[in-house]
Formats: C-alpha cells, sequence, structure tokens
C-alpha cells in the first residue's frame, strides 16, 4: 500500500501542469500620463500612436527577454505571439509607416531610457531598480 | 604677429564649435539602423517560359532603412536598396531610394509628410520588396505589377513624389488610418523623372482609409487618380483612375486571408479615342501550421482590357514560409502561370516555376 501510495504521489506530481513564474511588468515615465493599462498601451506597442492624451511623443521600448518572457508579454499584453509582433512591425518598419521600437539587452539601459523619455513605455522583465520618476503600471 | 594669434584662436573656437555640430549629428541614440537581406532561387520546370529554365541564383536585395528622430515631432525616413548584385559600372542590377521623406507629427490623427514615397494602395505596394514582411517570395502581379502581367501601365505607380497627410485614430471600438497623397504621378516620357519635375499639368491624387472592426480583422478602399502625357501622340494626355478595395483577416494562431480587388479606367479618349476598362483579383489563404511554419495559397486574377477577349492572365502560388529563427525566414513555393493567347505579356504561354528564397531582417 505504501508503495502504491508513493507511485500515486509521483504519478501526480508528473501530472501538475508546468507553472510559469516569470513575471513581466510594463513600466512608463510618469510625464507620459498613463496611470493604468488601458487600450491606449496596448495601440502605443502596436505603433499605432505617436502621442500621448497629454501630447508628449510615445517612445516604445523592449527588454531583450528570454522566450519565455516574450511570450508572457506578447501573448498577454498585446494578443500576439512573438514572431507575429515581429511580423507585424517588419510591416510597418519598411512600409516606412514607423521607426521600431528601442531594444535594450539591460535593466540598467533601459530604466536609464524610460527615465530620460517623458513618453517612454516599456516592457521590462525585473522592477529591482525603478528611477523616481518611472511607474510601473502592471505586471502580467 | 598678434593678429595671427587672434586669427588661430577664432579658427580654433569655430572648429571646436563645427565639431560639437557635428557630433550631435552623428548623435545614434535619435538614429535606428534597419533592411533587409533577400536571396532567391527561380527555375522554370515546366511551359512556355524559357526565361529560367537553367535555374538561376539572385542575390534579390540589400536594404538599408534609416530613420532619425530629429525631435520628437520630426522624423526623417530613408530606405536605399541595391538589386540584383549592383555593379554599376557593368550596368548590371538597379540601385534606388525606395523612400526618402521628413514626417512631422502635428497629433496622432494628422502628420504630415514629404518627400519620395510609396504609393498608398492596398494591402502590398508598400511592403512589395520587403521580403521579412511577406509570406510569399515575390508581391502579386494582378493588382501590385499588372504591367508584367499583360497591361501597359499600372494600377498606380509603386512611388510617387509629393506631399502627404496620414494618421490613425478611433470611432467606439473602431480603429482607423488613412492616408492621403498629392504628387507629380507618373511620367509616360522615359526621358522625364517624375522625382524631380512635372511633364503634365495635373497633379496625381491618391488615398486610402483602413478600417478595424475587430482583432485581426481589417478592411480598406483605396483609389489613383492621374494624367499623363502620351509622347506617341503630340502630347495628348490621357487619364488614370483606379479604385481598390481589401480585405485582411489574420487570427495569428489560425487561418488567415488577404484579398484585393482593383478595377480602374485608362481613359486616352483625348488620344486615341479609347478607354480601357481593366480589373484585378489578388486571394490568399494562409494558415499558422505552428508559429514558424505557415503554408499559403494565393490566387491572381487579371483582365487587362474588357474589351479585347481571350487576353486574361491567372496565376496559382502554393507554397510554405519558414522562420528558422527571429527575422530569418526561408521560403519555398511553386507558381503557375495560364495566360490567354491575347494576353500582351506571355500571349497565351502557360508554365510553372519553382522559387525559394532565404530572407532575413534585421
Amino acid at each position: 500500500v505504501n508503495i502504491c501510495n508513493r507511485l500515486i504521489l509521483i504519478v501526480i506530481a508528473f501530472s501538475i501542469p508546468l507553472v510559469s513564474y516569470s513575471t513581466v511588468y510594463i513600466v512608463t515615465n510618469q510625464a507620459s500620463g498613463v496611470t493604468m493599462m488601458d487600450k491606449q498601451v496596448k495601440r502605443a506597442f502596436l505603433g499605432k500612436i505617436k502621442q500621448w492624451k497629454n501630447g508628449v511623443s510615445v517612445d516604445v521600448c523592449l527588454e531583450e527577454a528570454n522566450e519565455e518572457e516574450r511570450n508572457k508579454f506578447y501573448s498577454s499584453v498585446l494578443g500576439k505571439t512573438p514572431s507575429a509582433y515581429k511580423a507585424y512591425w517588419n510591416r510597418l518598419l519598411f512600409s516606412g509607416k514607423a521607426a521600431p521600437p528601442k531594444t535594450f539587452g539591460s535593466q540598467q539601459e533601459l530604466m536609464s531610457f524610460v527615465a530620460s523619455k517623458k513618453g517612454a513605455i516599456c516592457f521590462t522583465t525585473s522592477t529591482e531598480s525603478v528611477p523616481d520618476n518611472v511607474t510601473v503600471l502592471g505586471e502580467r | 604677429m598678434k593678429q595671427l594669434h587672434l586669427d588661430c584662436k577664432v579658427i580654433l573656437a569655430v572648429l571646436v564649435v563645427a565639431c560639437q555640430q557635428q557630433a550631435s549629428a552623428a548623435s545614434w541614440d535619435k538614429v535606428s539602423l534597419n533592411g533587409y537581406f533577400s536571396f532567391e532561387y527561380e527555375k522554370t520546370i515546366s511551359g512556355d517560359d524559357e526565361e529560367d529554365v537553367n535555374g538561376s541564383f539572385d542575390l534579390d536585395l540589400v536594404d538599408l532603412v534609416i530613420n532619425v528622430d530629429l525631435t520628437d515631432k520630426l522624423r526623417l525616413a530613408v530606405d536605399l536598396t541595391w538589386e540584383h548584385g549592383t555593379a554599376s559600372e557593368d550596368d548590371r542590377g538597379n540601385v534606388a531610394v525606395e523612400y526618402g521623406f521628413a514626417e512631422y507629427t502635428i497629433n496622432n490623427l494628422l502628420r504630415l509628410k514629404a518627400g519620395k514615397m510609396f504609393t498608398h494602395f492596398g494591402i502590398y505596394n508598400e511592403i512589395h520588396t520587403a521580403k521579412p514582411a511577406n509570406l510569399t517570395i515575390k508581391e502579386p502581379l494582378s493588382t501590385n505589377k499588372n504591367d508584367k502581367f499583360g497591361n501597359d501601365i499600372r494600377f498606380y505607380p509603386r512611388w510617387v513624389n509629393g506631399i502627404g497627410a496620414t494618421g490613425d485614430g478611433e470611432v467606439g471600438d473602431w480603429e482607423f488610418d488613412y492616408d492621403l497623397q498629392l504628387s507629380n504621378g507618373e511620367s509616360e516620357d522615359d526621358d522625364a523623372n517624375p522625382f524631380e519635375e512635372d511633364d503634365n499639368t495635373r497633379k496625381a491624387v491618391n488615398g486610402r482609409i483602413r478600417v478595424t472592426p475587430g482583432e485581426g480583422i481589417r478592411v480598406g478602399v483605396s483609389f489613383y487618380d492621374d494624367s499623363m502625357n502620351d509622347p506617341d501622340n503630340n502630347g495628348e494626355r490621357f487619364d488614370i483612375s483606379s479604385y481598390g478595395v481589401q480585405f485582411e483577416w489574420d487570427t495569428y494562431d489560425n487561418i488567415g486571408v488577404e484579398a484585393e480587388y482593383i478595377f480602374g479606367t485608362v481613359d486616352m479618349t483625348v488620344a486615341t479615342g479609347s478607354e480601357i476598362e481593366r480589373s484585378g483579383l489578388t486571394l490568399m489563404v494562409f494558415y499558422h501550421l505552428t508559429d514558424r511554419w505557415i503554408p499559403y495559397l494565393r490566387y491572381e486574377s487579371l483582365d487587362p482590357n474588357d474589351d479585347i477577349d481571350d487576353d486574361e492572365a491567372t496565376k496559382t502560388v502554393a507554397g510554405i514560409n519558414w522562420m528558422v529563427e527571429q527575422n530569418m525566414y526561408l521560403k519555398f513555393e511553386v507558381d503557375r502561370v495560364n495566360t490567354q493567347d491575347n494576353n500582351g505579356e506571355f500571349s497565351g504561354a502557360d508554365f510553372t516555376e519553382f522559387k525559394a528564397s532565404l530572407s532575413i531582417g534585421f
């Protein structure tokens, strides 16, 4: 019986789907006037708006995250896979419609960009060192 | 000696200022450099066309896209392309400014543009050479390059040089975007350069509006209107009017559809007493087999002149687009072309081609 119980526990343990613990965040410069994750945030990441409601210019940036983190951000915030997002931006970029989002390899660079650009809005994987004038809009 | 010393100081000061200006001009945080590379293989595998019976490698494109955000409102966009392994000394290949324009943002609803731009018409013209942005290897002949499918004159020119307005907006839950362009239009005279001067008295006008009524769905209408000189008829003019409707649907994880129908006239009644009515159709269905594998099927049809019997051409394309890794795409496809005897380009030739391409974007 004991062995059977152990076997059942092992089977149950392996049956539980792997849970993703990575968290992704959207951060913005406070001067953008954006205070919540609304439709405008999604439109900004899709290059559909150039200015926030207060007239400040939109600057989108992305962190070079790993595949799991990218999947999480693109699917939960934008409703697209990373490759679909790339394909979408390829069309905007090469048709001359818009310049692509800036991409940063390090947290420090990204946060310093958000802090320096009034209309910056960015996807990041950590909020360990958030400058005073940067707001964390939400996490996924 | 004192005067010389003073002069040196002035020169030094000027140099310092000049160097500061140069440093500002080379501020790379305002510049983004992107582009793409496209390498292709084509072989005619059956039929009447003898152009590529040996199979050909083609260094199709090396392309650089430069965006400079000069201020928060002012953007300079330039796309430079080198086609078919350009070697100008041997008169091989082609080099072109695909676009070069300045864009000034008033607000989300209004951005003003000036320069050489792609003609904003339909689905494909603005992305026609950007292979990483296209599922297929080539853009549709029927609605984008009809001058290579039986017509003498395209529905609209590939580029226009002039001024434009563009913008994005929302009405309720629906999103929309629009484009308007006023330009020199096209020139029939090969010696004239429409990107430098207009050889006729009327400007070309074109526009497009697209509406997104739901996630992944976009419908749009376009128009192009122009007059051109006809050098074979003592400078008499003829008028081009084209109208298009388009439909795009992409779920990003399942099936997708792109459809475009263009119709219009070339009115030559002043010059030759005739008018051509023509129409083209493109219909493509694709399926996201996985995030990286997308098979597609496209059908194209062109009636170059409604008054001429047996001049139609059709093309069927079946292929697959494989994203090997981020921004690296391999494409394989088979193209079948069928034409009728009075078709101006192929004169009844039917043939099948195999095509493969490697495209890389950055």
